[in-house]
């Protein structure tokens, strides 16, 4: 959907990420391939912005990394909810269905505005 | 993932690295995309290739997460740490509550260290330290005579004031100056008496202090009548309110008016503190011609090619050139040119640096108490250092923890210092004499308080620190399995000879203060050859253009001295030109009749002295030892006549009797006067100065018109207030010549106190010092002593129950405490010994050997030694043996 943008706007990818790890701790590729899998390949994250944006949150508390061994015996940083981001996930979550609302009643006004003209 | 060289792997041993992080977990993502495309059926370099491309531009995604890596570390390690200090913080802060009396002592032990030695150091930095207030101070001097006598300080004479000035080429200004003085101010509000001093206008340049305000003095102004004067900073703000319009108003100086030309800046200060305004000297004053009366101060500046050394040379040049050509006058008479800095702080040196040592022994001895206290405490803490290191406190957790604790206690030691330090400094220059010069400036240098903060904390830290250094060789198993505490002797033997070394320098302090204790009494006790009770003065000096001839002069005083006895209050009265407040007296050699002196002019050597008045002697309840006192008939035009005191009298007549004999100033010129009296010694400038010989002259049988100065001493009855009294004379003299303010008033007493007064304040300090020595003395012989017996119990309770007798312990307590003091004595009385030369000067009527002195401090010290065994003693033997073996 967003495709011609620059990707997806950077709240928003917060949110997916931590979405994302709501189901359990996983590295930044696992992270990725889960948000293209979910939105059936329509989000492409751009990567470039999936890094920085895990280290942000875990400067912010909201993540915790931890390395350990990824399913093909590699070396993987790991990261997980903090009881903090768990707060922010909800917080976000909610901030993203007012806004989904209230730009939906925008989208299905019925009434015109004073100054258009007559016609859909 | 790239491979790290071995290196870096171990490179995470000092801390973690964000960059290398990074690069980590982007290869990962790398190669897992890359795996996938490889899964799709793509090679791998298309794989890398679209992988990469998809990912973006690594490097700079690299370094954007490791920057971000960063903060996040920092952050982390900076709570971590905070964390630990705050728990650091709360333990100790609980365990000194624990203790709240050792935390006490050590408190007040590192608050009076400090604030003691930084208050002094204070002090003694504004008096010797600090330069003068002036342009480029270290080239000003103060150039004196010397008298043949020896006298090294003596002023100067006019005519050598106007030669020098002409002579000199080492100094680009010399000026003379006199005062201070006291002037009367009459117009401006209330009539009162200012402090003021004369100088020439070169010394305002010598000085090279511009003005707040206007001008200083210039060469016109000591060329008219002089009526001019420059304001001091203080004195323009509580007159004048800082009034900027001060310039060009006239005040009533003695009578004369007088325009402000300038006002000084604050902090300027010319000669000492305390002078209000100054005035020109006029040239007239300046005779080039008078070479005997020697009455100026003078001050040069040196030029900028001369030095100190140079301008000593050639002033000795000029006084040999002067003695050449005024051999009359300057025979025998050299020149001193001294710093001004020194020539100011001279005096008040070896005072100084004796309070300096003294605080650096109470320093000493704080810290002595404050380590013997953290030691004390520290050696039974080892059962709780065991338990922590068991439970898994690495021992540099430990250490840290103890570090934390003894700097909480610095802290707060610190902030009492803070606290006492200007509050000692306020109450030190409250009792301080007036003497001291440059006393104003004293603030508390906050260098000093640094340094002395740096030393007791260091102090603090590194005792506090001790007990966990012994961790190391402890054996913690042992400790938690009951064994006895692994303190290694040494510790002991360490506390005990700090003890002793505490003792030490108590005794120092207390042989000191003891030794001027008993100066003081020695000086009390001098017999001052006259009756300083009730005697006040008050001292004029006759304008000569109104009284220009000694008839004239004599009269006005024989009048004034009338009209003083007939002041309510007033027992008896009299004038003497050489007394309190008129300075040091006039020298005069003379001729014996009938004799003739070694000296090349014939005449024996000078001496001072001094005109009367009849009633002098009586006034003063001084002796004559042999003839009469002076008498209304000893007048001008009767039968010179001379009184001299004892001291001249043995020096001259030892064999004989010098009633009868004569004597003449100038034999030829001025008659033949006859000895009429010998009078007893009098002490008339300071109880502690040997009175020096004294020839006495009826004031009506002068012949110099120049000594037209007196003062005139009044003895009060008992309960009557000399202030009054002098006011009265002050009125009484007025009514006889209104144009004549006196010059200085007081009561003898207080000029002696002011004499005396550098020696009580060294000595009240010296007392101070070692009152609180004694005191944190007592306090660490008390600690040592009982917690000593409190590691001892069971041993004690072992010897009781074997049948040792509550006696036998205390007596080893008591016993153990006299060893430590009388060791500490000993070592404290060979130290004052070996440092009493240093007081010696400071001393009066004893020697710094005293052996009462040292018999008293001995006792003193196992006085203490007993009083601090007493608690602990007690304990001991009340010690039930069964408990004490039971437990531990």
């Amino acid at each position: 959907m967003f495709e011609d943008d620059r990707g997806l706007l950077q709240g928003t990818l917060d949110l997916l990420i931590l979405k994302t790890l709501c189901w359990g701790p996983a590295h930044g590729y696992g992270i990725a391939r889960w948000i293209e899998h979910t939105t059936d390949d329509a989000l492409s994250v751009e990567e470039g912005s999936l890094y920085p944006a895990l280290h942000r949150m875990e400067s912010k508390g909201w993540i915790e990394p931890e390395w350990g061994i990824s399913e093909n015996n590699r070396k993987a940083k790991f990261y997980r909810l903090t009881t903090e981001g768990h707060a922010q996930f909800a917080r976000k979550t909610r901030g993203w269905e007012r806004l989904v609302r209230v730009v939906d009643s925008a989208l299905s006004a019925r009434e015109a505005p004073a100054w258009a003209e007559q016609g859909p | 993932m790239k491979d790290q060289p071995v290196w870096r792997r171990y490179a995470r041993i000092f801390g973690a690295d964000p960059e290398a992080d990074a690069d980590a977990e982007l290869q990962f993502h790398l190669a897992m995309r890359i795996r996938d495309y490889m899964a799709r059926g793509m090679s791998e370099q298309e794989a890398r290739a679209a992988a990469e491309a998809r990912l973006g531009d690594l490097a700079a995604i690299r370094r954007e997460c490791a920057a971000t890596g960063v903060k996040t570390e920092r952050r982390r390690s900076r709570r971590e740490r905070l964390g630990s200090l705050r728990q650091d913080l709360h333990y100790g802060a609980r365990a000194l509550v624990r203790a709240p009396g050792f935390a006490l002592m050590a408190v007040l032990t590192l608050a009076v260290g400090i604030g003691a030695t930084t208050a002094i150091f204070s002090l003694v930095h504004a008096v010797l330290l600090a330069p003068l207030p002036y342009g480029e101070p270290d080239r000003l001097v103060r150039i004196y005579e010397t008298s043949p006598q020896g006298a090294d300080r003596t002023v100067v004479s006019p005519g050598n004031v106007v030669d020098w000035t002409e002579r000199a080429r080492s100094f680009s200004q010399l000026g003379a100056f006199s005062g201070p003085y006291g002037v009367s101010l009459t117009g401006s509000g209330d009539p009162s008496r200012v402090t003021a001093a004369e100088i020439q206008p070169a010394v305002a340049h010598a000085l090279g202090v511009p003005p707040r305000l206007g001008r200083v003095f210039v060469d016109e102004d000591a060329e008219g009548a002089g009526d001019v004067t420059v304001l001091s900073h203080a004195f323009w703000q509580e007159r004048f309110g800082e009034d900027p319009d001060v310039l060009g108003r006239r005040i009533v100086l003695n009578d004369h008016p007088t325009t402000i030309v300038g006002v000084m800046g604050p902090g300027f200060d010319f000669p000492r503190q305390g002078v209000e305004l100054w005035l020109p000297i006029v040239a007239a004053r300046i005779d080039p011609n008078e070479r005997r009366s020697h009455n100026f101060g003078v001050v040069a500046r040196l030029a900028p090619s001369a030095t100190l050394e140079g301008a000593r040379a050639e002033m000795e040049t000029i006084a040999r050139l002067l003695e050449q050509e005024h051999p009359e006058f300057m025979t025998g008479w050299g020149v001193n040119v001294v710093g001004l800095h020194d020539d100011i702080t001279a005096s008040v040196r070896p005072l100084l640096i004796l309070l300096l040592c003294g605080v650096c022994v109470v320093l000493l001895i704080a810290c002595g108490n404050l380590a013997n206290l953290l030691l004390a405490r520290g050696v039974g803490r080892d059962r709780e250092f065991a338990v922590r290191g068991a439970l898994g406190a690495g021992r540099g957790r430990i250490a840290r923890q103890l570090l934390t604790e003894s700097a909480l206690l610095a802290l707060m030691g610190g902030a009492g210092a803070v606290l006492l330090a200007p509050a000692l400094l306020g109450g030190l220059l409250d009792v301080a004499p007036a003497g001291i010069p440059r006393l104003d400036g004293a603030t508390i240098d906050a260098r000093m308080l640094l340094f002395t903060g740096g030393v007791t904390v260091a102090c603090a830290l590194l005792f506090g620190l001790a007990p966990a250094l012994r961790l190391a060789r402890a054996n913690l198993q042992g400790l938690l399995r009951g064994a006895r505490d692994a303190s290694p002797a040494g510790h002991a033997r360490l506390r005990g000879g700090l003890l002793i070394a505490q003792v030490a320098l108590s005794v120092l302090l207390l042989v000191g203060t003891g030794l001027f204790v008993r100066s003081f009494a020695a000086m009390q006790a001098t017999e001052l050859g006259f009756d300083e009770a009730g005697l006040s003065y008050i001292t004029v000096n006759l304008p000569l253009p109104r009284y220009p001839e000694s008839p004239q002069q004599s009269d006005f005083y024989h009048r004034l001295v009338e009209r003083a006895q007939q002041v309510p209050g007033v027992l008896s009265a009299a004038g003497t030109s050489h007394g309190p407040g008129t300075g040091a007296g006039m020298t005069f050699s003379f001729a014996i009749e009938g004799r003739v002196a070694q000296n090349a002019s014939g005449r024996e050597d000078d001496e001072l002295l001094t005109a009367v008045t009849p009633g002098y002697f009586q006034a003063l309840r001084q002796r004559i030892v042999r003839g009469r006192a002076f008498e209304e008939r000893d007048r001008a035009d009767a039968v010179p006549v001379v009184i001299i005191s004892e001291s001249l009298a043995r020096k001259h007549w030892p064999e004989g009797d010098a009633l009868g004999e004569r004597i003449s100033f100038r034999p030829g010129e001025t008659p033949w006067m006859e000895i009429v009296g010998v009078a007893e010694d009098a002490r008339i400038e300071s109880p502690d100065v040997e009175p020096r010989p004294l020839i006495y002259i009826p004031f009506a049988q002068k012949s110099w018109d120049w000594l037209t100065f007196m003062s005139i001493v009044t003895r009060v009855g008992e309960g009557v207030d000399p202030a009054s009294v002098n006011v009265a004379l002050r009125a009484a003299m007025l009514e006889l010549d209104p144009d004549l303010p006196p010059l200085s008033m007081g009561t003898v007493r207080e000029a002696f106190r002011g004499n005396t007064a550098s020696r009580s304040f060294a000595m009240t300090l010296v007392a101070g010092f070692a009152a609180i020595a004694l005191l944190l003395s007592v306090v660490g012989l008390y600690g040592f002593l009982s917690y000593a017996v409190l590691r001892q119990r069971q041993e004690i309770g072992v010897r009781l129950a074997l049948g040792a007798t509550g006696r036998d312990v205390v007596w080893r307590v008591l016993g153990r405490s006299l060893k430590l003091s009388l060791a500490g004595a000993a070592l404290g009385t060979l130290a004052a010994a070996g440092a009493s030369s240093i007081v010696e000067s400071m001393l009066y009527g004893v020697s710094a050997l005293d052996t009462w002195t040292y018999v008293l401090t001995v006792l003193v010290v196992m006085t203490i030694a007993l009083a601090a065994a007493f608690i602990p003693a007690w304990q001991a033997a009340h010690i039930s043996p069964l408990q004490a073996l039971r437990s531990e």
